[in-house]
């Protein structure tokens, strides 16, 4: 199925909501891995989010100016003997492009949920 | 080969198979992130006991499971590519042997199996698979047709993780690889899918 231009999909959304969860809580930024053990904690049944779905999400955001990517110093890495992890983070278009997926779905449920009131 | 490194390696080559004539940046990218990712799943399941069977399925999982969403990624990828027909070309050669050797490797898995186990299903269908990639050269849809029956056989079965990955991910590249433009046409053979991406690479060199 083809998505309208500029809306959000679900993985998408459910990004955000992680990246602006670490906003909240700690400096903001975190990486892949960490992202996809998140994502399975918020929903406990699903597994963690595919490399492939991962990263592709991930690229669209950044592409599309909803999350900021960098990354980290490579001596940071090595001192922790590790490779080096891009790290995002969600921008101001991020959190209301999100505020926006967040509105228009709660009254999607609201106009659903009218309809299935009205009498046959 | 330590069980914990099948699932590292796997990934490794895949991400260097499918990104292969996309951007340089693009690629060098992809291919760190996926690294970093693969080394972060391994140190955590480490720190956290858990065994190295179950971390080298779990990435496998991630690996096959994100296939069509890797493919995607490169179709974008390659259109801001100046050089794409050529990467398209030698992608598509690389795929096809990737998905060769997987199709070999489902076949003899099966028919070992089969053989330990006494279970002679595993065996026929590890048969067809062998069998549908010998024909597939000369009757392709036929052959096609065979791989595709023993790799749903293969992804059915739940209770063996590992084969059924492995169907998944033959199923889904023999369906990638199979030349569908010209499935109705006479003399359809496995050659096409190469022969239709050099094409494009001669014609978008000479133009």
């Amino acid at each position: 199925m083809r998505r309208k231009t500029g809306q959000l999909l679900s993985i998408e959304v459910q990004i955000l909501q992680v990246a602006a969860e670490q906003r909240r809580v700690r400096d903001g930024e975190f990486y892949g891995f960490e992202l996809a053990k998140l994502l399975a904690d918020h929903d406990e049944s699903r597994a963690l989010t595919a490399h492939g779905t991962l990263y592709k999400a991930l690229g669209r955001l950044h592409d599309g100016g909803l999350l900021e990517a960098r990354w980290e110093d490579a001596e940071t890495a090595l001192a922790e003997g590790r490779p080096r992890r891009r790290l995002y983070s969600i921008t101001g278009r991020g959190a209301q492009a999100l505020a926006t997926a967040v509105a228009d779905r709660h009254q999607e449920q609201r106009a659903s949920r009218r309809v299935g009131l009205e009498p046959s | 080969m330590s069980p914990r490194l099948v699932g590292e390696r796997l990934t490794s080559r895949w991400v260097r198979l499918y990104s292969t004539g996309v951007t340089t940046d693009a690629r060098a990218e992809r291919i760190d992130e996926v690294a970093s990712d693969v080394w972060e799943h391994q140190h955590d399941h480490a720190v956290r006991g858990i065994g190295k069977h179950v971390t080298s399925l779990q990435i496998t999982s991630r690996l096959v499971c994100g296939i069509p969403a890797d493919l995607s990624w490169r179709h974008s990828q390659v259109h801001t590519n100046p050089n794409s027909a050529t990467g398209d070309s030698m992608f598509a050669q690389r795929l096809w042997s990737f998905t060769r050797l997987l199709i070999i490797f489902q076949g003899a898995t099966l028919i070992i199996l089969g053989g330990a186990m006494a279970i002679y299903q595993l065996i026929v269908m590890g048969v067809v698979t062998l069998g549908g990639l010998a024909i597939r050269h000369r009757y392709s849809a036929v052959g096609i047709a065979m791989i595709c029956v023993a790799s749903l056989f293969a992804a059915s079965l739940f209770w063996f993780s590992f084969v059924l990955l492995t169907g998944m991910a033959t199923l889904i590249l023999t369906v990638i690889t199979a030349p569908w433009d010209r499935l109705m046409s006479k003399g359809w053979s496995s050659e096409d899918f190469l022969e239709r991406h050099r094409a494009a690479a001669v014609s978008e060199s000479s133009s």
